[in-house]
This record gives C-alpha cells, sequence and structure tokens, in this order.
C-alpha cells in the first residue's frame, strides 16, 4: 500500500472516543470565614480512568455587547479586586478516578490575617482528562494512524464571604424593541451591596385592558454591572402599544435561598409599541 | 479517599437544594474523520450524527446559564513534526437544548458562546471541522486534543 493509501485508509476510520469527563457537585461553592473550608465532590461516571487537575483562577461574570454573559478573566488581579484566587488550595490538586470512583476536594482558605469584611471570589476549575487513546489503525502494517483526544473542563464559582454582607440592586435603561417574532429586552444592572447579586427577572407585557400578554423569567447575575439581554416569544401578541414590567428579585432556583445575600426587589417598567 | 460505586446515591441528592447541584460535561466522541484523497481538504459537518464531535451537559435545575469554549487545534501532529492543518469556520459549532443533532443552534467555535441549558438541565455541544492534508502528506501517527470548556454562571 502507498503512503498515500495508508494516509486515507487510517483517516477513514471513525476517531475511536470512549466517554470522557466528570460529574462535579456542588455547582457553587460558598465559603464562610468562620469555617474556610468547604468540599468538592467528583465524579467519574465514566468506563475509562479520568486524571483530573483542580485549580483556581479570578475571574467574573460579565455582559457583551449583545448582553450575552461572558467570563472576564483577569491573569494577576490587583489589590483592588475582591479576588480569593490566591488563597483557595484543593486537596487534592491532582487526582486519577477509577471508572465510577468519585473523590471529594477539600477546599481550604487561608486569606491575609487583616483582611477586611466583603465578599471575594474565585473560579474552581476541574480539568479532565481520559486515559490514552487507541489509534485507529490503517489496513496495512505501515502503521498510518490517527486520533483526537478530548479534554473537557469545568469553570464553578465560589464565593468566600466575610462578615455580613449587604444586598443590592439598581436598574436604569430599561428598554425593549422587537426583533422578528420575539421581543428583546434589555437593561443595566448595578449591584450596590457588598456582594454579588444572585436573583431572577421577571419580565411582563401588559395590554391597555391591563391583561398580561406575554412572560418570561430568567436568571440575573451582577458581580459589579451587567446590561443583560432577555428574550419572549411574541406569538400571540398583536400589534400595539404595552406597558413592560420588569422585576429582579433576590432568589434562583439553582441555589438554596440561605446562601443568597438578599435584596430588595426592584421594579421598571417601560411603554413598547409593537408594529 | 476514593470510594467506588457511589455515583447512584450521589444522583439521588434532591435537586432542589443548592449544595445538591450537579454539573456533568461528557465528551462522547471527536471528530472523525471519512475518506479523504492527500491534497484534498475532507469536511466534517456539526449536523453529522457519526462523524461529528459530541459533548454532552447533564446539570440539574433548569434556567442553567453555561458559557461554551473551545480550544480547537490547529492541526493533527505526526511523525517527525509532521502535521496535518485542521480549520473551523464560523457556524462550525452548535448547540442543541434539545440533545439533536438536527436542532442546533450554529456558534462559531473560535468565540465564546453562551447557552441556556434545557429546562431539564440538558444540553449538548456539537463540532465540525476541514482537515486539509497535503499532497505529500506523511505516513505515521496523527493526535491532537480537543478542549471544551463550560462555565457556569449562577
Amino acid at each position: 500500500m502507498t503512503r498515500y493509501a495508508a494516509l486515507l485508509a487510517a483517516l477513514a476510520l471513525p476517531a475511536p472516543l470512549l466517554a470522557q469527563g466528570v460529574l462535579i457537585a456542588p455547582t457553587v461553592v460558598f465559603i464562610d470565614a468562620r469555617t474556610r473550608t468547604a468540599s468538592l465532590m467528583i465524579v467519574n461516571p465514566n468506563e475509562q480512568a479520568a486524571e483530573i487537575e483542580v485549580g483556581t483562577l479570578f475571574a467574573y461574570p460579565v455582559t457583551d455587547s449583545t448582553g450575552q454573559l461572558v467570563l472576564r478573566t483577569v491573569e494577576a488581579p490587583d489589590s483592588t479586586l475582591p479576588s480569593a484566587a490566591a488563597w483557595v488550595k484543593p486537596f487534592p490538586r491532582r487526582m486519577s478516578l477509577a471508572p465510577h470512583a468519585q473523590q471529594t476536594v477539600r477546599l481550604l482558605v487561608t486569606p491575609p490575617p487583616s483582611l477586611a469584611d466583603g465578599e471575594y471570589w474565585s473560579r474552581i476549575v476541574v480539568t479532565a482528562r481520559g486515559g490514552q487513546l487507541p489509534l485507529s489503525a490503517g489496513a496495512d502494517t505501515g502503521g498510518v494512524r490517527v486520533g483526537l483526544s478530548v479534554e473537557v473542563r469545568t469553570i464553578i464559582p465560589l464565593l468566600y464571604r466575610k462578615g455580613r454582607q449587604t444586598g443590592g440592586i439598581v436598574v436604569s435603561a430599561l428598554r425593549a424593541q422587537r426583533q422578528g417574532d420575539s421581543l428583546v429586552v434589555r437593561a443595566h444592572v448595578e449591584r450596590t451591596g457588598t456582594a454579588a447579586a444572585l436573583g431572577t427577572a421577571r419580565g411582563e407585557l401588559i395590554d391597555s385592558t391591563g391583561t398580561s400578554r406575554a412572560v418570561f423569567s430568567a436568571p440575573v447575575t451582577a458581580y459589579y454591572s451587567v446590561d443583560p439581554r432577555f428574550t419572549f416569544p411574541l406569538d400571540s401578541v398583536p400589534p400595539g402599544r404595552y406597558r413592560l414590567r420588569l422585576e429582579i428579585s433576590p432568589g434562583r432556583q439553582d441555589l438554596a435561598a440561605d446562601a443568597i445575600v438578599p435584596f430588595s426587589a426592584v421594579r421598571d417598567s417601560v411603554t413598547v409599541l409593537l408594529p | 479517599m476514593v470510594m467506588r460505586a457511589v455515583v447512584p446515591l450521589l444522583l439521588l441528592l434532591p435537586a432542589s437544594r443548592g449544595a445538591a447541584q450537579t454539573l456533568q460535561v461528557t465528551g462522547i466522541r471527536g471528530v472523525a474523520f471519512g475518506p479523504m484523497l492527500p491534497g484534498t481538504s475532507a469536511v466534517v459537518s456539526r449536523t453529522d450524527g457519526s462523524r461529528s464531535a459530541q459533548f454532552d451537559i447533564k446539570g440539574t435545575g433548569s434556567g442553567r446559564v453555561v458559557q461554551l469554549q473551545f480550544t480547537l487545534p490547529a492541526a493533527l501532529s505526526g511523525p517527525g513534526g509532521a502535521v496535518v492543518p485542521l480549520s473551523y469556520a464560523s457556524a462550525d459549532a452548535g448547540f442543541s437544548a434539545l440533545q439533536s443533532i438536527a436542532s442546533q443552534t450554529a456558534f462559531d467555535p473560535r468565540s465564546p458562546y453562551t447557552a441556556t441549558l434545557a429546562t431539564n438541565g440538558r444540553g449538548s455541544v456539537f463540532l465540525g471541522c476541514t482537515a486539509q492534508p497535503a499532497a505529500g502528506q506523511a505516513p505515521g501517527n496523527y493526535t491532537a486534543t480537543l478542549t471544551l470548556t463550560v462555565t457556569y454562571f449562577p
């Protein structure tokens, strides 16, 4: 078989891959200064051993120009940023997990002794690599082979709280615009408390009779400020003049209530003309 | 401490409490290149159910927002420094909250993408790409690593 034919034969074979990845619990880590420790459970649910590495970095969510949440990572946070990344030590940091095995990773926080009260942030990075993948062999013994490994990285937040926290947000610049068969709502949300605001936005489109014609609900996260984008369908909403009401309140479906620093719900509204 | 066969116990934890929330990201398969001729590009579409790369995300709870970001290999590396270049187009990645390859929202794999998981906490990510073997491509083992980073926004 010529070298070209061997390459052709090898590349024609499917890239072999056993499922790789891990399960992580919880998905948000809250640590109080009185305990300075928490646990993370990592499970390998697959039939292949996994090499796991746990690390930290400083990052927080912001919104881009379209209103999408993106993670802003700061490689070397200075003293003006509330970074806990350097204080969080995972034990163990590296491990090999057999198929269907799980491991508890202890997270220990050792902050500076003079740390001021407040909320400090980090992200936990769990990287899972599978074992050496078998390569697809060509039909000949020349051994032209190809393989594609997969690495999965999961990033979850860690919030370290010292002292009593206060919550609060302000909402401004509420506006809405029809785009196709949807109403796109934008607003500026700014945190005013000492803790990141973890809330839920609920929107309602009210017609001239006071009847609710469309609703939406979406999580809102403000570490500093965000300009989120909410969308809800207008399938059954005829053209006309409406009032859009927006409320952002503390609490989230995916977080325990006692983990959230409460804040007063805020409301705003704006007139919307649907052509 | 490593324990075995406790996954079912973890999955039985109530989903309504924050402490019991879980997130699982699994690489199901890599990109499988089909027949190709030296000097001729081979394209794998993200909608190809057997050859596109697939990652499954499984969380508890609904309305979860995650950021998806690929670290894409520029080439498959082979013997003696030989490479097979890989390229990615602006619609080569797709996200499906229904976990259906037939129902994807396309996105650019070269940029971060924010996705909302389905009400059952699930979603799938698909990736296609193009391999460009040279006319004189050397035989040997060609390998690369594809990384998907999933960031959970609480």
